[in-house]
C-alpha cells in the first residue's frame, strides 16, 4: 500500500470520525429526550404560534405545543423507524445476498432480477400508494421503507459471498462434507458480517429520509411525532409563508440533513475500512485480529 | 478393482453468454483424462500452471461438476452423486489445498478446524476431543495447539493442520493439491516425509499432484504428466529423470535447475513460449508448437496414449 492510498484513507476515517462524533449526539438526544426536552410534546404548554421565547426556545405550534420538545422526542421516532426499518432491510438482504450468491445456478438469477425490479421500480409513489394503502402506523411504515430497500444490501453481500465462496476454507468445508446451510452460516455469514454493518449503516440513513419524505406527504403516523410530521404539521399550517419557518421548519430540516450526514460519513468510513474491494487487507487484518497479521505483512 | 478410476474425464467451462451467442470460446480445462489409481498407490500428476492439475482434483473431490466422462471410486460411479449420497461419498475422499493459510477459517482455532469434519458427521462432543488430540498427535502437533488460530502458526505447521483435519474422517483416498508448493524448502521435506508416514501408517492412497519434480518422484510410484488438460504420459517415478519417452516430459526434467552452479548445463530441450491458449487448443497433437522434434503428422493428427515400454504409455506419435 502506498502513501497515497494511505492519506486517502486517513481522510475518509478522519470523516468518518466527524460523522460518529454527530452520530453520538444525536444518538444521545434521542436516548435522554425525556430530560432534554423542556415539555411533553403532546402537552400543550402554551398559546399557539408564539415566537421563540426564553421559555418556548423554537416557539409553539398551532395547539400550543412547544416545537422543541416536539423535535427532540422526535429524534427519537425518527431514529426508531429508520432502525428498525434498516434491520429488516439487512435480515432480508443478508440472507438473499447469501442464498444467492452461494446457489450461483438456481436461486441467483431468480433473485437477483427480484433485486433488480425492487431497484428500479419508481420509488416514492410506490411508497406513497403502499403507505396509503396500508394505512399510516409507524409499523406499516417500518414494513414498506424495510421491504424495499433491502435490494441494495443484497447485492453487495453478494459480491462479497461470490469472492468468499470460492475461499480455500469453505472449498475445504465442503469437501469435509458440511451442509450447505451450516457452511453458509458458520462460514460465509462471519465473513460479510463487516460489510453488512456498513450497509446496516447507510440504510438507516436514507430510512430516515423516506420515512421524513413520507410524513412529509403527510402520510406518516400521526400519533408519533417525527421529524417528518412536524414538518408536515408546519407546511399545513403556513409555516413557508409566514417567518415562522426559521424556527419551525429550519431546525427539524436541519437535524434531518445532519442526521443523514452522520450516517453516511459514517457508513463510507466504515466501508473504506472493511470492504476488501475498496481497500488492501491491512487494516481489514488491524480490525480482525487486533494487529497481529498486519505486523507480519508489513515487516516482510 | 482400482480405488479411483476415471474414463475419459472432461471439463469444460463455458463462455459468457451474451445476446444469444458466445462471447468467449469453451475453456477446456481438463479435456478426456483417463487413469487409475490403485489402493495403496501414490499416483503422481504434474504439468506446468494452468494444465488443469487442479481442475482435474475438484473433480475427483466433486468439488466441481464434470462435463462428461465418468469416475469410478471402488467401483462406483460417483460422478453423479448428490445429496445424501454425495456426503457419504465426500468421507472417503479428502482433500489438501495448496494454500495453507486460506484453506482454514482465519477466525477458528485449530481444534475447532480438526473438528469440523467430526461435526458434520454427527460424532459424539467426548469422541470428537478425543480424536482431535489423536490426530493433532498423529501430524505432530501439541496439544496446547488446538487453541491457537491459524496465523499464529507457520505455513508447516498449517499444513499440518490441513493433514489432520483431511484425515480426521479415515479416508481411503487423499487428494493432495500441491501440498507443498507453498512452503519454504525447509518446511518441505517435512512435510513430505509426514505424508509418506500417514500413507504407510493408515495404509492412504494418493493422488499427488505437483508442479515440484522432486516432490513428486519422492512420494509417487508412478507419474502421470499432463499437458493443455490432456495426460501425455504415464511412467514408472523411478524412470522420471531417465528416460521419459514424451519431449515433455524430458523438457519437464530438464527444465529442474542443477543443485551444481559449476555445470554448465546444456539445455537441451527447454521450452520456449507459452502454453497455447486452452480455449483453442492447437490441431493434432497440443504439444506440437512447442516440441523440439514436431513433424507433419503431429500437426495433423491427435496421438493416442499407447504402451511405450514397460508400464509406460505416452501419446506421441513418434514412439
Amino acid at each position: 500500500m502506498n502513501a497515497a492510498c494511505i492519506f486517502q484513507s486517513m481522510k475518509i476515517i478522519g470523516a468518518g470520525r466527524i460523522g460518529a462524533a454527530l452520530l453520538l449526539l444525536i444518538l444521545c438526544t434521542a436516548l435522554f429526550a425525556p430530560w432534554l426536552a423542556p415539555h411533553d410534546p403532546y402537552e400543550r404548554v402554551g398559546p399557539p404560534f408564539q415566537k421563540p421565547s426564553a421559555q418556548h426556545p423554537l416557539g409553539t405550534n398551532d395547539i400550543g405545543q412547544d416545537i422543541l420538545s416536539e423535535i427532540i422526542w422526535g429524534t427519537r421516532v425518527s431514529l426508531a423507524i429508520g432502525f428498525f426499518a434498516a434491520a429488516i432491510a439487512l435480515l432480508l438482504g443478508t440472507f438473499i445476498g447469501i442464498v444467492s450468491g452461494y446457489y450461483r445456478r438456481w436461486l441467483d438469477p431468480l433473485f437477483m432480477r427480484l433485486a433488480d425490479i425492487v431497484l428500479v421500480i419508481p420509488f416514492l409513489p410506490l411508497m406513497i400508494l403502499l403507505a396509503a394503502y396500508l394505512g399510516p402506523r409507524m409499523s406499516n411504515i417500518i414494513l414498506v421503507i424495510g421491504l424495499l430497500t433491502w435490494a441494495g444490501p443484497a447485492r453487495v453481500i453478494r459480491s462479497q459471498v461470490l469472492s468468499l465462496r470460492e475461499y480455500g476454507y469453505v472449498q475445504a468445508a465442503r469437501a469435509l462434507g458440511g451442509a450447505d446451510a451450516r457452511i453458509m452460516f458458520r462460514h460465509i455469514l462471519p465473513g460479510v458480517l463487516p460489510v453488512a454493518l456498513a450497509q446496516f449503516i447507510r440504510a438507516v440513513s436514507s430510512a430516515v429520509l423516506i420515512e421524513s419524505s413520507l410524513a412529509f406527504l403527510g402520510l406518516g403516523d400521526p400519533t408519533a411525532k417525527s421529524w417528518g410530521m412536524v414538518l408536515s404539521y408546519a407546511q399545513a399550517r403556513g409555516a413557508f409563508l409566514t417567518g415562522a419557518w426559521l424556527w419551525w421548519i429550519l431546525p427539524p430540516g436541519l437535524l434531518i440533513t445532519f442526521t443523514v450526514l452522520a450516517f453516511a460519513l459514517t457508513g463510507y468510513a466504515l466501508e473504506e475500512v472493511v470492504n476488501p474491494r475498496l481497500r488492501g487487507e491491512a487494516i481489514k487484518n488491524v480490525l480482525r485480529k487486533g494487529g497481529g497479521q498486519a505486523d507480519r505483512q508489513a515487516r516482510k | 478393482m482400482s480405488l479411483l478410476e476415471v474414463r475419459n474425464l472432461v471439463k469444460h467451462y463455458e463462455g459468457s453468454f451474451y445476446f444469444g451467442k458466445y462471447r468467449r470460446a469453451k475453456v477446456r480445462a481438463v479435456d478426456g483424462i483417463s487413469l487409475t489409481l490403485e489402493r495403496g498407490e501414490v499416483l503422481g500428476l504434474v504439468g506446468e500452471s494452468g494444465c488443469g492439475k487442479s481442475t482435474f482434483a475438484r473433480l475427483v473431490t466433486r468439488l466441481e461438476e464434470k462435463t462428461a466422462g465418468e469416475i469410478y471410486f471402488d467401483g462406483q460411479e460417483i460422478s453423479g452423486c448428490t445429496g445424501k449420497k454425495l456426503r457419504r461419498l465426500r468421507r472417503h475422499i479428502q482433500i489438501i489445498f495448496q494454500d495453507s493459510a486460506s484453506s482454514l477459517n482465519p477466525r477458528w482455532k485449530a481444534g475447532a478446524i480438526i473438528e469440523e469434519p467430526l461435526v458434520n458427521y454427527g460424532i459424539s462432543r467426548e469422541k470428537r476431543r478425543e480424536r482431535v488430540l489423536e490426530l493433532m498427535d498423529l501430524v505432530g502437533m501439541e496439544p496446547g495447539d488446538a487453541d491457537k488460530y491459524p496465523h499464529e502458526f507457520s505455513g508447516g505447521q498449517r499444513q499440518r493442520i490441513n493433514i489432520a483435519r483431511a484425515l480426521a474422517l479415515e479416508p481411503a483416498l487423499l487428494v493432495c493439491d500441491e501440498p507443498v508448493s507453498s512452503l519454504d524448502v525447509s518446511i518441505r521435506a517435512q512435510v513430505l516425509n509426514l505424508l509418506r508416514e500417514l500413507k504407510e501408517r493408515l495404509s492412504l492412497s494418493y493422488l499427488f499432484i505437483s508442479h515440484d519434480l522432486a516432490a513428486v518422484s519422492c512420494l509417487a510410484a508412478r507419474v502421470a504428466v499432463m499437458y493443455l488438460g490432456q495426460i501425455v504420459e504415464i511412467i514408472p517415478a523411478s524412470q522420471l529423470h531417465l528416460q521419459g519417452s514424451h519431449p515433455y516430459t524430458r523438457a519437464l526434467v530438464e527444465a529442474v535447475p542443477a543443485p551444481d552452479p559449476r555445470q554448465k548445463t546444456v539445455l537441451k530441450a527447454t521450452l520456449k513460449g507459452e502454453p497455447p491458449d486452452p480455449s483453442r487448443p492447437p490441431r493434432g497433437c497440443r504439444f506440437h508448437p512447442r516440441c523440439p522434434e514436431a513433424t507433419g503428422i503431429c500437426c495433423e493428427e491427435k496421438p493416442v496414449l499407447k504402451e511405450v515400454g514397460k508400464e509406460r504409455t505416452a501419446a506421441c506419435h513418434l514412439r
